[in-house]
């Protein structure tokens, strides 16, 4: 039952990691120059004092630092990250309804990086040297140095401008009125380029993670000992090489779970995604501090429950867990 | 059909890739392993013993070696010629084998039991029961315990030793007709060799098996081999029947070498008197517990005791040897005294002054008088480090002029027999033998009382190895040194120790002049260990109570 | 001479990444001489196309010269990439060391630590620090500084981990050298290949994430960058592809140079160390 204590613990870290943003979220805003409450107010605050008076009393920032630690983080415990002043609603809400749509665009590019990354990676190891390694690699390598809004501005330019192909901003067409089957086909339809795009720097990534861990694996003893016992090589490819190699792709995907969700803002801008990056960026525009806060702690949060699923996945995989726990 | 010998290496040579350090890993080998027959190939390190056996099972490293010539004969086929799907279906069948380390050999993330049955599907066992109770037959006759759980358990739950036994268990699954063995058991305990080389040959006699054996060590060859084949930079030197070849070897290599060996046991010259010698260190129940806490938050505390209770005085001028197994806390011990590691309690005394509390200029005082010696040359020098800034760096520390430290630094390197130009080259330019003349000069620098030496000629070739301990038999005497000399290896200890303390887990179970420990070992686990050197009764070692098993042993 | 073809054969990537940074250096040292005026002051007619009335890369809706945008944001672009991993890698290294080094308790607390800066989405505590503290160059470096030390904390407490148990280390101990001595003249020079590989990689990355702020309008606004001039052009995108394609491809053009720099000298720093440490 080893198991499942790793997980116990893994969840307590969860927690303690999420207490620490909640608590870097609470010096950031004192961090910033001036009054916190111009701050969590945004530009509102500058041209009512009264709402001011009300910010302050709101947050008990006229009281000693450690109680208003003691006030944020009790707040925060029950999802309350306060309004946003611009929007007039509770940023939480505002959150809600975007994450869905973010999460949509972070799968689906998780999804396709993997699945490209993980499939390249064992074909140019097994083909390294050859001429397929080196395409695979150098693509590896373009993709890599491209700034993530700039492909996709150049593949709207592309398949959107250029060619018609596919559409290029929003989550579904404004006003088609679809519905059910038509209507996912219309979300998926919007979806492809932003999480293509989105996916395409993982890709790059989980190629060049892959390739070295399966040529690092093909070259241990354990390898040649399949070999000497006459195994044949798909089985010792899928067994012995493959079974291993994905352990550091696991770690490393977990690893990306915060940069994914970052390359999501920038995506989201450049496509007028309707998620929560458009929102931060929305904020942003609006010093909407407050807001800003939020969304940060809300997006760690799900970074961390990704984090807390590779985990799971990892220890499925790796019997050793319990031996690192 | 059975005339002849079941396997024929003939003319055979192994190309190394361009720019090595020679063109044949191999060359010119021939050498046949007859039926049922135990063939040891001999050699120390680059001599190409392993690219052979490798080459036998068709495993080379792709593009890097090549066979460039000669043939390998099996049952009428030739080897080298053999398109790979026929190999296969010979590997693990008919030809099978094992590797030297066993930590690395079993894929972590399969059980047991996967990776035993994974022999026999490939070889057209289709049926799952049917592996499964193979499996288990299998297991059980590597004498290892409870099979059943046995077969779900994961490779790091298990002992080098049985990880070893589970190796051979995969290599006899189908009963093949040839075993190679390279290294099998130099990376194991000297006792868990003993089971394993007596594993081999049990299950070499009662199947019938021929055995191609690839060992650096005269020892086991002398306990498990029909025949010895001799190899020196990829060519055979010499072949014969073991007893030929052990006893009257022609090759001046070959007497070389085993002339090497049987200097180690030819025993310390007799135990000068140090009782009345004044006592340098004084160890009194010295202890040292690892804790290392593990599970839910580290809530599941682990300790081990490395060092127990441990009392041991070392003499002006006397070499004691501390001999024990892997994690007996040898090397703890040694650590401690060096200030390494700090001891939990106890008592730790150079000429009365305590080392575990020194501080400041008293620990600087106590670290010029206590040097050590470590155990590989290749990672106790620091390689961005010229020879000469290694050896005058801790002498400028302990205040001596830059310029006296340089004069010093070349006579240290007179003194361990290196050229005086080497003062301006760095480590990597050296071999494993002068790094550790190397390693031995730097510990001399500043004049020390007492050295200890961990394991400081393990990681040498056999006559390297005899010449290192020359050295240090020769600056003892001359420089009237203590010692406290660490090894695994008693043949090693008999050589240069005035008294041998046995340690097992954390505590020192006797100790007694050498002759004491070689004629009369008063300890189970002493004889034990005597009992496992291998080659023992070809050496002549002990006259120790003998040991049940030693017929199966010995040829 | 045929050995220095041979070498520069197994070693393109470190040739084209230096050439290719050496290119882009001298334009910018050239950039005040070549185009001497304020790069966001109005030099000819607006949307001018690539190439046209001798504007090599156009210019903008409000006449600015895209070329002269592209040189002068190289210097910005690579100031700030350096100055920031200069900065990030002293912190991670110093962590890294102490908690390598010191093992135990220490090494517990750090490596908490830097878990915890690592979880975190990085872009997002970026974006967050540089709006905060209002955006400037100093606000920009100490985010990208911020957000990307805990990858060198954890590369040099390996290495620190690894090195402090070799025998050499200990040979250093036992001849009664003081700790500091030890971590900077035994155990850091046999770490700094790892970090000086990371360290070029880490500029490549600190300058995608510059222009990624940029983009999104978190840049200097004093200085021109190649991330605000994909943001500016990008309504345009339909009438002038080029305003955001061309200091895309600069940015491309500067991440791959210190990518294949970075990959080049892994390749020839790494086996030069395999074989000092094994020969």
């Amino acid at each position: 039952m080893r198991q499942l204590e790793f997980v116990v613990a893994r969840l307590l870290k969860v927690v303690l990691v999420m207490f620490g943003i909640v608590v870097l979220n609470f010096f950031l805003v004192r961090l910033a120059p001036g009054d916190p409450a111009t701050v969590l107010a945004g530009e509102a605050g500058a041209v009512d004092p009264q709402f001011m008076s009300e910010v302050r009393a709101r947050y008990g920032l006229d009281r000693p630092i450690h109680e208003q630690l003691a006030i944020y983080v009790r707040r925060v415990a029950t999802l309350d990250f306060g309004e946003s002043y611009r929007i007039q609603r509770p940023a939480m809400d505002l959150i809600a309804e975007r994450l869905p749509a973010t999460l949509l665009l972070s799968l689906s590019a998780f999804v396709f990086a993997m699945a490209a990354g993980v499939a390249l990676g064992v074909l140019a190891a097994r083909r390294v040297g050859r001429w397929q390694d080196m395409a695979i690699s150098v693509t590896a390598l373009v993709f890599f140095a491209m700034p993530l809004f700039w492909v996709g501005l150049m593949a709207i330019l592309l398949f959107s401008v250029q060619l018609g192909w596919l559409p290029a901003y929003g989550l579904e067409t404004v006003g088609g009125g679809f519905s059910g089957l038509r209507r996912a086909f219309d979300i998926a339809a919007h979806l492809v380029l932003p999480a293509t795009t989105l996916g395409l720097f993982y890709v790059a990534i989980y190629v060049r993670m892959t390739r070295a861990s399966v040529l690092e694996v093909s070259r241990l003893d354990f390898v040649r000992t399949a070999r000497a016992k006459g195994i044949r090589e798909p089985r010792i490819w899928r067994r012995h090489i493959l079974k291993n190699a994905l352990l550091p792709v696991i770690t490393l995907a977990s690893l990306q779970a915060g940069s994914l969700v970052g390359g999501a803002v920038v995506t989201e801008t450049v496509f007028a995604w309707p998620g929560v990056g458009r929102l931060a960026f929305e904020a942003l525009g609006q010093r909407d501090y407050n807001l800003l806060l939020a969304i940060f702690a809300v997006t760690s949060a799900v970074v961390l429950l990704f984090n807390l699923v590779a985990d799971i996945v990892y220890s499925l995989v790796d019997p050793r867990i319990e031996a690192r726990a | 059909m059975s005339a002849g010998p079941l396997l024929n290496i003939e003319d055979l040579s192994v190309a190394l890739p361009e720019g090595a350090d020679r063109r044949f890993a191999v060359q010119g080998v021939s050498l046949p392993l007859g039926r049922r027959e135990v063939l040891c190939v001999v050699g120390e390190s680059g001599s190409g013993k392993s690219v052979l056996a490798n080459t036998v099972m068709g495993l080379l490293p792709a593009p890097a070696l090549r066979v460039a010539g000669g043939r390998i004969m099996f049952d009428g086929q030739e080897l080298t010629r053999l398109p790979e799907e026929s190999y296969r279906e010979l590997r693990g069948r008919r030809i099978s084998m094992i590797f030297q380390e066993p930590m690395t050999a079993l894929n972590p993330v399969l059980t047991i039991g996967e990776q035993i049955e994974e022999v026999l599907a490939a070889h057209g066992m289709a049926d799952r029961r049917t592996r499964r109770e193979r499996a288990l037959e299998l297991l059980a006759a590597m004498h290892l315990p409870d099979p059943p759980s046995l077969l779900g358990a994961y490779p790091f739950r298990l002992s080098g030793g049985q990880r070893q036994r589970v190796m051979i268990a995969a290599a006899l699954a189908l009963e093949p007709e040839i075993l190679i063995a390279d290294e099998p058991t130099t990376a194991l305990d000297v006792t868990t060799q003993k089971q394993i080389l007596r594993l081999i040959r049990e299950i070499q006699e009662r199947r019938r098996l021929s055995v191609l054996f690839i060992t650096h060590d005269f020892g086991v060859v002398a306990d498990i081999a029909d025949k010895v084949a001799v190899m020196q930079h990829g060519s055979l030197v010499e072949y014969g029947v073991a007893a030929k070849v052990l006893d009257a070897p022609e090759h001046p290599y070959t007497q070389r070498l085993i002339a090497a060996v049987r200097r180690l046991e030819d025993g310390a010259e007799d135990a000068r008197p140090v009782a009345a010698a004044e006592p340098l260190l004084e160890i009194k129940g010295l202890r040292k517990t690892y804790r290392s806490a593990s599970g839910f938050f580290g809530l599941r505390k682990r300790e081990v005791r490395a060092v127990d209770d441990v009392t041991l005085t070392i003499h002006q001028g006397e070499t004691v040897g501390l001999v024990g197994e892997s994690g007996s806390g040898k090397t703890t011990l040694g650590q401690l005294v060096v200030r390494l590691l700090p001891a939990d309690g106890g008592e730790l005394a150079f000429r009365g002054q305590e080392i575990r509390t020194a501080r400041g200029a008293r620990l600087l005082g106590l670290r010029k008088s206590i040097q050590m010696v470590f155990q590989d040359p290749f990672a106790s020098l620091n390689p961005r480090h010229r020879v000469g800034r290694i050896l005058t760096e801790t002498p400028i520390r302990h205040g001596v002029t830059p310029a006296q430290a340089a004069t010093r630094a070349r006579e240290l390197l007179h003194l361990v027999g290196l050229d005086v130009g080497a003062y301006d080259r760095f480590p990597h330019e050296f071999s494993g033998g002068q790094r550790q003349r190397i390693a031995i000069a730097r510990a001399l620098a500043l004049d020390p009382e007492l050295v200890v030496a961990d394991e400081p000629v393990s990681a040498l070739d056999v006559s390297v190895q005899a010449q290192v301990l020359e050295l240090l038999a020769d600056l003892r005497r001359r420089l009237n040194l203590s010692m406290l000399f660490i090894t695994h290896d008693l043949r090693v200890a008999s050589r240069i120790c005035d008294r041998i303390a046995v340690m097992r887990g954390g505590v020192i179970v006797e100790i007694g002049s050498t002759r004491q420990i070689f004629g009369d070992p008063q300890h189970e686990y002493t004889r034990g260990l005597l009992d496992s050197i291998p080659g023992r009764s070809w050496l002549g070692i002990g006259g120790g109570a003998p040991v049940a098993d030693r017929a199966t042993m010995t040829l | 001479m045929k050995d220095l073809l041979a070498w520069s054969r197994h070693h393109w990537a470190l040739l084209l990444g230096g050439g290719m940074l050496a290119v882009l250096a001298a334009l910018t040292l050239a950039a005040p001489a070549l185009y001497p005026e304020d790069p966001l002051s109005m030099v000819g007619p607006p949307d001018v196309r690539p190439f046209d009335e001798g504007f090599l890369f156009g210019t903008d809706s409000l006449g600015r010269d895209v070329a002269a945008g592209i040189l002068h944001g190289a210097r910005t672009s690579l100031l700030l990439g350096l100055v920031s991993t200069a900065c990030s890698v002293l912190l991670g290294t110093g962590v890294g060391a102490v908690a390598g080094y010191f093992a135990g308790r220490v090494d517990d607390v750090l490596m908490r630590l830097t878990e915890f800066f690592q979880t975190i989405p990085s872009f997002m505590l970026a974006l967050v620090l540089v709006a905060v503290l209002s955006p400037s160059i100093w606000t920009i470096v100490l985010a990208i500084a911020v957000v990307s030390w805990p990858p060198v904390a954890r590369l040099v407490r390996a290495e620190f981990l690894s090195l402090r148990s070799r025998d050499f280390v200990k040979a250093a101990v036992v001849g009664g050298h003081p700790t500091h001595v030890i971590i900077l003249r035994h155990i850091l020079p046999n770490a700094l290949t790892p970090i000086i590989v990371t360290g070029s990689l880490m500029v490549a990355s600190a300058i995608l994430l510059e222009s990624a702020l940029s983009f999104l309008g978190l840049g200097d606004r004093n200085n021109i960058t190649w991330g605000f001039m994909i943001g500016a052009g990008r309504s345009m995108i339909r009438q002038a592809w080029w305003l955001s394609a061309i200091p895309g491809l600069a940015i491309f053009y500067t991440v791959l140079a210190l990518n294949l720099l970075g990959q080049g000298l892994a390749d020839l720093l790494n086996p030069l160390l395999a074989r000092t440490r094994r020969a």
